[in-house]
C-alpha cells in the first residue's frame, strides 16, 4: 500500500513534458484559472464547474487542492509553457484506480500540450503511484479531447450520464480507461495503436 | 428451447428472455456497476471488492485470451443490444475432470429466475461444444438462490470443499455438484417430450396436465 506521504511528495514535484511543465498550483494561478474556466468553451466540457464562474471559486479550489493529495483526493498540476500558465491536469479519487482531468486554455489549443501532459501524469500514477488502471472520458461532442485520450492508449469502456455543473443537466459521458498493463505496451512515443 | 445457438451470430447464446454474448471493451463499465456489490462478489470465488473498471476490462482480456474448454459471456435482457443484467462463464476445473460454470446477476435483476435461463445456456454450451463427460458447478451453503439454480440445472451435490475467495479475501466452503453427460442428456430429452415441450408441438392432449406448482 502506498505511503500518504508518496501523494505528498508527487504534489511537491515539477515535470518536464516535452514542451511543457507540470507544477504544483500557486496563489498566482488564481486570475488565469478564472479566465480560463470561466470561458464557456472550456466549462461546458468539464463536469463540475459553475458557469457563470464566481472568482471565489478559484480561491477556494487553491486552498483545497493544496491539501488535497492523499487516498482519495486529489493530485492537481499546472500545465505552464515558456510564457506560463496554459492549463490543468489532475488525478481524483486516488487510489488503484484515480480518474484523470484536464483543461487547457483556449488560445493555447492544438499545441499538444494536454497529449504531452497527460502522458507525465500516466506515467507518474502508474510507476509512483501504484495505479492499476487510470478511469478518463470526455462529454459526447468533445472530439479534441476523446483524441487526445485515444492517443494516450484509452480504451471506451461504456457510456454514462453524467451532470455537468456548467449546462446544468445530465450530458452523455463516453467513459475510458487505460490500464498500466496497456500502458506498458504502448510504445516508447505513446503513440496508441 | 434454451440449447446454444453457436452460429446465429459468433457464439452468442440464445435463451427465451437473454442473449448471452462475449464480453468486449465497451461492456466495462456496466459490469463493473453490476458487479461492485458485496454480496455478488463474496458469493463468487473470483470478483473482488472493491470492483473497479479496470477489474472487468482485465476479465474480458482474460477470458477472450483463454484456451481450451472456456468461454465468458455477459447476459443481457432481450437481444444482443441488450442491457447488460450479469456474467456467466465456463472454464476448465482447477481439480476435477470438465468444465465448472460459474454465474451471478446484478442485484436489480435478481429473483426473476435469470440465472436459471442463463445457467441452462452455458450448460448446454459446455457440453454441446466440446464434448466433455462433466461439468460442475459450486455454491456457498448460504447461498440458497444459486442453490436452487443448479439444482434446476440437474447438477447433484456431490460435497462440500473449500474455495479461496477474492472478495473476503480468505477460504470460504463451498457445496459441490457434478452433471455428468448421460444426465444432461436424460433432462434434455425429458424436456423436450414433457408436456410442457409437447405444448410447444401443438400436441399434449393425452398427457397428463404438468403440474405447475399450484396445488
Amino acid at each position: 500500500m502506498i505511503s500518504n506521504s508518496a501523494f505528498t511528495a508527487a504534489a511537491c514535484r515539477r515535470i518536464t513534458a516535452g514542451t511543457v511543465v507540470l507544477r504544483p498550483p500557486e496563489g498566482g494561478d488564481r486570475d488565469p484559472i478564472i479566465a480560463g474556466v470561466g470561458d464557456w468553451e472550456v466549462a461546458r466540457w468539464l463536469a463540475r464547474v459553475p458557469h457563470p464562474y464566481p472568482p471565489e471559486e478559484a480561491d477556494r479550489f487553491l486552498a483545497r487542492i493544496a491539501a488535497a493529495a492523499r487516498p482519495g483526493g486529489e493530485l492537481a498540476f499546472v500545465i505552464a509553457d515558456a510564457a506560463g500558465f496554459a492549463g490543468m491536469i489532475s488525478l481524483s479519487e486516488l487510489g488503484p484506480e484515480p480518474e484523470l482531468g484536464y483543461w487547457i486554455a483556449p488560445e493555447r489549443w492544438g499545441r499538444g500540450y494536454a497529449t504531452a501532459a497527460g502522458r507525465a501524469l500516466l506515467a507518474l500514477a502508474f510507476d509512483e503511484l501504484d495505479a492499476v488502471a487510470i478511469r478518463s472520458g470526455v462529454f459526447q461532442g468533445n472530439e479534441p479531447s476523446l483524441a487526445v485520450q485515444r492517443r494516450l492508449g484509452f480504451l471506451e469502456v461504456g457510456r454514462t450520464p453524467r451532470w455537468c455543473l456548467a449546462r446544468q443537466h445530465d450530458v452523455e459521458h463516453i467513459d475510458t480507461l487505460l490500464t498500466r498493463r496497456r500502458f506498458r505496451t504502448l510504445p516508447a512515443d505513446g503513440a496508441a495503436r | 428451447m434454451l440449447a446454444a445457438s453457436p452460429g446465429l451470430d459468433d457464439d452468442s447464446l440464445s435463451t427465451r428472455r437473454l442473449t448471452l454474448t462475449r464480453p468486449s471493451v465497451g461492456d466495462v463499465m456496466a459490469i463493473a456497476a453490476l458487479a461492485h456489490n458485496p454480496t455478488v462478489a463474496t458469493n463468487t470465488s473470483r470478483i473482488p471488492f472493491p470492483y473497479r473498471p479496470g477489474d472487468a476490462l482485465a476479465w474480458i482480456e482474460r477470458t477472450s485470451a483463454a484456451t481450451g474448454p472456456a468461454a465468458a459471456y455477459v447476459i443481457r435482457l432481450g437481444d444482443a443490444e441488450g442491457t447488460i443484467i450479469g456474467a456467466a462463464a465456463y472454464h476448465p476445473h482447477d481439480v476435477e475432470e470438465g468444465v465448472e460454470i460459474g454465474f451471478w446477476i446484478g442485484e436489480p435483476y435478481w429473483g426473476r429466475g435469470y440465472a436459471t435461463e442463463a445457467a441452462h445456456a452455458v450448460v448446454d454450451a459446455a457440453f454441446g461444444r466440446h464434448g466433455l463427460e462433466e461439468v460442475w458447478a459450486a455454491c456457498r451453503p448460504t447461498n440458497e438462490a444459486s442453490r436452487r439454480v443448479i439444482v434446476k440445472c440437474g447438477f447433484q451435490w456431490i460435497g462440500t470443499g473449500l474455495r479461496r475467495s477474492r472478495a473476503l479475501n480468505g477460504m470460504v466452503s463451498v457445496e459441490r455438484y457434478r452433471l455428468d453427460r448421460k444426465c444432461w442428456k436424460a433432462l434434455k430429452s425429458w424436456s423436450s417430450s414433457s408436456a410442457a415441450g409437447a405444448a410447444e408441438r401443438g400436441e399434449g392432449q393425452d398427457v397428463p396436465a404438468r403440474n405447475d406448482g399450484r396445488r
